[in-house]
């Protein structure tokens, strides 16, 4: 090794390893359970017009067979120190793979529809990646400090299989104000990924809405969706277009899964200034904006807030947008449909955080009989750069299965910070 | 000594822990607590508890698509209303009303899954009733509540045929695993059938609570399911037992109420043209259990001067309005023609509440001023309708709000329920079949047997107490609202066409906005020519909701199954009906 010099240090590294996990899973998971509850069961039998009996409905159906869901991890790592001690370089490259995972599979209505279905042992997830991190530091001059931080992931997610027999299931969003859910977890695809029509663009008369594939509600200015697919006469898709919209045209609309991840770190000392600061990016995930239901469409909440985009909505002779016609009219091809609108990039580069200190000289520090000083200033949320429509693209989710849905989330807030710090 | 001691104190330290380990498995398994499992259900309260739990599915629940009163299903599809409000609120409904409903809609689907929730409730309580062991339930006890379970299952079974078509036919012989495998390809009215003949042979006539299901309105129910299968002979046979013996469960004999309107009003529960019912409580815990189905469907924004204040859906129909017209002897215009524009009823559509208006002075039946509200016409014990300002959107929906099933302003407080986010929740039941439906339904069954003077009998029953001036809305001064004119079919029916016709026209009249027009339609098999031809002039007059809007026979006359179903169940089990 004496030979390559500018190799300080390398270390070469490999893990597997293997975890039980069952969070989540109510403690009555096996039991098949019944309750009373005034507002689910009780009625009012003998006709008081105020008061009710005690009744009792099914509330959980049991699932004695549940068991922990098993991450097995690999990976294989490099961990270097080079260029003379300059340059910390740690890669991983790994893979982890989630069997028998647990989630609440919906029961068929048939079965009735208040008990709280059991956690399953369905699905097989697996996700890939690699992680690269360099860290930096020295010395430009005898004042001048430096250290600098470089985090990437690069991210593949995919649902390798579910529970025999089923091939997807679709998960609503906590406030939903569409008519149907905009997504879903299929096999092959990623997790809690984007699902409804395909907006091919707005009808720009009604000579193509009568030459287009039949579609409820269709007009000039509404959304024209791709016909991709039809039902056949046993219920199931035949993969053919159909010459009509229907629930069958629904289609993959992209994933809230960052194919990137990045972050950088940088703090820089220079005499008794020092100024740090954290940027992140994400990169290649979709949004689903359902923000723009309430803020794109007239009669969602009729003489509620809208956005300022509608000033650029089509009309005969606005037809270059994307922004369908603001009317009064709620159906199958305006506000009511999961699509490809609400679709984004949700891809963003955001410079956390700022913060600028300054300690005082120790002559000083004497003077005043002080041990340590220290003033600073900081700020996060300094700014933001992406495409995306809503408030604030770093949007969260309730649970895995349904993340990257835009409910109107409250944004982060930009906040200043002052402080002085003193030790005696 | 003490050296023995000690050895006396290990052995026994050793013996617990030697005993530790030959516990079973199930010393870590702790039973659930606060929680009921199964076999605590057999008990006598557990069974009877179990029933309560499965008629409470009856009014849906907060659900708006699965209560009895199907206001959305039946009403609003039959063309007797529309959604109301405005164009953006609750659009699921838009396209329903429209007949342009996607097997993803949410309305199918919310229908579906309580109804089946109903159904497992019953087969929960057919379960327990076989499974106890408790002596204090007996033999008695078991043939009543079995007998009552059964008629609500028929109940349940029915609504869905009437949404669905055939739908998977589950009973409490079945798991959960071979449950889901029923296919919807089985014809149901069989077993609906089956459930309520058992529930007529085995229920007593009178029950200790008002609001258990008896004898006769299971026998009243089986007749029913007789004419929705066109078997009118027996129908026939069964109607006349009813009309002649029938009871409620309080042991009143069947008869209609001296006035129309007290049907829908709280303080009348239960009363003696209450054949079954929802029945509401309010200020209980829950407003679950406060006919929550039809909490939108009250004038909007009147403020403390009107009831409910939210949300102005259910809003009548133009063409509902115009059929209360009436000739000069009170009779109906049986040709159609009161959708013309000389017998269209006058409405301040178009006007603010500032703007002068006159109501129509033509002749109408009195029914009119209980089944819809209208500008200048009392609003209850409320105020005139003012129209405009009590409307959402009037343009979208129309001039008219909901009249029946509405509080009283007396009533506000102690037959509402104000907990919860609007001051809708109200006490009053609502009437799954009352008396005055079972004279129209046995009028209809004597017409297809050849009895056409006993069904003009029925009718005219059904039109005498309409006529009741007392009951007529009156102004302040005592005079009536309206030029009220209603009469009797004086001349017999000797042709079945005009005694049909008649009949028909009676039920729409008299059972306006109860949640049955739609349902009526497609039985008699007149849905399309009926709903396209309302559709045409409704949807002039309301452009944005239902202008252009089609009725597709052979596809409308059901929903969809609900999609979701299908995924989950898989389309080799649930099939698609035809058209979807």
């Amino acid at each position: 090794m004496q030979s390559v010099s500018f190799i300080n240090d390398l270390k070469i590294r490999g893990g597997w390893g293997q975890m039980g996990n069952s969070n989540n899973v109510d403690p009555n998971n096996q039991f098949s359970l019944f309750s009373s509850s005034v507002g689910n069961a009780n009625y009012d039998l003998n006709g008081t017009n105020t008061s009710t009996l005690e009744g009792f409905y099914k509330s959980r159906v049991g699932n004695p067979d549940a068991k922990w869901e098993t991450s097995t991890t690999t990976n294989i790592g490099v961990d270097g120190l080079i260029l003379n001690g300059k340059l910390d370089v740690v890669i991983d490259l790994w893979k982890k793979s989630t069997e028998d995972l647990l989630f609440q599979v919906p029961l068929p209505d048939v079965l009735g529809n208040y008990a709280a279905s059991p956690s399953r042992n369905i699905a097989k997830m697996d996700n890939k990646g690699l992680d690269v991190q360099l860290i930096n530091k020295g010395n430009i001059s005898s004042g001048v400090k430096y250290e600098l931080t470089l985090t990437g992931s690069w991210l593949k997610n995919e649902i390798v299989s579910l529970a025999p027999g089923i091939e997807y299931f679709d998960v609503t969003p906590p406030t939903n104000r569409l008519s149907s859910t905009p997504t879903r977890n299929q096999i092959g695809y990623s997790i809690a990924s984007f699902y409804g029509y395909q907006v091919l663009n707005l009808f720009k008369d009604a000579a193509e809405v009568a030459g287009a594939p039949t579609q409820d509600g269709a007009g000039p200015g509404r959304f024209r969706f791709a016909d991709l697919n039809g039902f056949g006469a046993d219920g199931k898709l035949t993969g053919i277009p159909d010459g009509k919209i229907d629930a069958a045209d629904r289609t993959y609309l992209g994933s809230p899964v960052p194919k990137f991840l990045g972050g950088a770190n940088l703090k820089v000392i220079i005499g008794n200034f020092d100024v740090e600061t954290y940027v992140y990016t994400s990169v290649g995930n979709k949004i689903f904006n359902l923000s723009k239901w309430y803020t794109d469409f007239y009669p969602s909440f009729k003489g509620a807030a809208i956005s300022s985009r509608v000033k650029d909505s089509w009309t005969t002779s606005n037809t270059g947008t994307d922004l369908p016609i603001f009317e009064d009219v709620s159906n199958f091809s305006t506000n009511t449909q999961a699509n490809s609108f609400y679709v984004e990039d949700g891809s963003y580069f955001r410079m956390q955080n700022l913060s600028v200190g300054f300690n005082i000289p120790s002559a000083l520090l004497n003077k005043w009989k002080l041990s340590r000083a220290r003033i600073y200033v900081s700020t996060n949320n300094v700014f933001t750069v992406t495409k995306y429509k809503g408030l604030d693209p770093g949007v969260g989710g309730a649970v895995d299965t349904n993340f990257g849905v835009d409910i109107g989330n409250y944004p982060v807030t930009r906040s200043f910070l002052v402080g002085i710090g003193l030790s005696f | 000594m003490k050296n023995k001691s000690s050895k006396i104190l290990m052995l026994v330290a050793l013996g617990l822990v030697i005993n530790m380990w030959s516990c079973k498995k199930d010393f870590l398994e702790v039973a659930p607590t606060g929680q009921l499992t199964e076999s605590v259900l057999s008990s006598k309260k557990g069974i009877e508890g179990l029933l309560v739990g499965a008629y409470g599915m009856l009014g849906g629940r907060g659900n708006y698509f699965s209560g009895a009163s199907n206001w959305m299903n039946g009403s609003i599809l039959g063309g007797e209303a529309n959604k109301g409000t405005n164009s953006g609120d609750f659009n699921d409904i838009n396209p329903v009303q429209r007949f342009e409903t996607q097997v993803t809609s949410r309305i199918p689907s919310d229908r579906w899954g309580p109804l089946y929730e109903g159904i497992s409730r019953c087969n929960a309580v057919l379960k327990q009733v076989a499974a106890t062991t408790d002596a204090t339930v007996t033999a008695a006890d078991k043939t009543r509540i079995s007998a009552e379970a059964r008629f609500l299952r028929a109940h349940y079974y029915f609504e869905l045929k009437k949404s669905f078509g055939n739908v998977p036919y589950i009973d409490e012989s079945l798991t959960s695993e071979e449950a889901v495998k029923v296919a919807n390809t089985t014809e149901i009215w069989p077993f609906i059938e089956a459930d309520f003949k058992s529930a007529y042979d085995n229920l007593p006539e009178t029950q200790g609570a008002v609001g258990r299901a008896n004898k006769w309105a299971a026998a009243t129910y089986l007749a029913k399911t007789y004419l929705y299968q066109r078997k009118f002979a027996e129908a026939k046979t069964l109607f006349d037992l009813v009309i002649a013996n029938g009871k409620t469960a309080g042991g009143t004999k069947y008869a209609l109420l001296p006035k129309y309107v007290d049907n829908f009003n709280a303080e009348f529960d239960n009363n003696s043209e209450s054949v079954f019912a929802v029945q509401s409580a309010v200020n209980t815990g829950s407003v679950n259990v406060a006919n929550p189905d039809l909490v939108l469907n009250w004038p909007y924004n009147t403020g403390p001067a009107g009831p409910g204040n939210c949300c102005g859906f259910f809003q009548p129909s133009f063409e509902l309005g115009n059929s209360f017209r009436t000739d000069a002897n009170g009779l109906p215009l049986l040709d159609g023609s009161y959708n013309n524009p000389a017998n269209e009823l006058k409405t301040d559509q178009g006007l603010l509440s500032s703007a002068a208006f006159t109501p129509d002075a033509g002749n109408v039946d009195p029914r009119l001023d209980h089944s819809i509200g209208r500008r200048g016409i009392p609003y209850l014990d409320w105020q005139d309708f003012p129209g405009y300002d009590w409307i959402r959107d009037q343009a979208y929906a129309g001039p008219y709000a909901p009249k029946k099933y509405i509080y009283y302003k007396s009533q506000e407080g102690a037959l509402t329920d104000g907990s919860s986010w609007t001051r809708g929740y109200s006490a009053m039941n609502f009437t799954i079949i009352r008396f005055a439906d079972v004279l129209l339904m046995a009028a209809e069954a004597e017409i297809e047997v050849g009895n056409l003077e006993k069904a003009r009998e029925y009718v005219n029953m059904v039109r005498a107490r309409a006529s009741n001036p007392a009951s007529f809305v009156k102004k302040a001064d005592g005079s009536n609202a309206a030029s009220y004119v209603i009469g009797l079919y004086n001349s017999p029916w000797t042709d079945a066409t005009v005694a049909r016709l008649a009949t028909r026209f009676e039920r729409k009249l008299e059972l306006s906005g109860e949640g049955q027009r739609f349902f009526d339609l497609t039985r008699w098999g007149i849905a399309e020519s009926t709903l396209n031809a309302y559709l045409a002039y409704e949807g002039a007059k309301l452009p944005v909701a239902l202008g252009g809007a089609h009725f597709t026979a052979n596809k409308n006359e059901i929903y969809p199954i609900p999609q979701t179903q299908i995924d989950r169940q898989g389309s080799d089990v649930l099939h698609q009906n035809p058209g979807y």
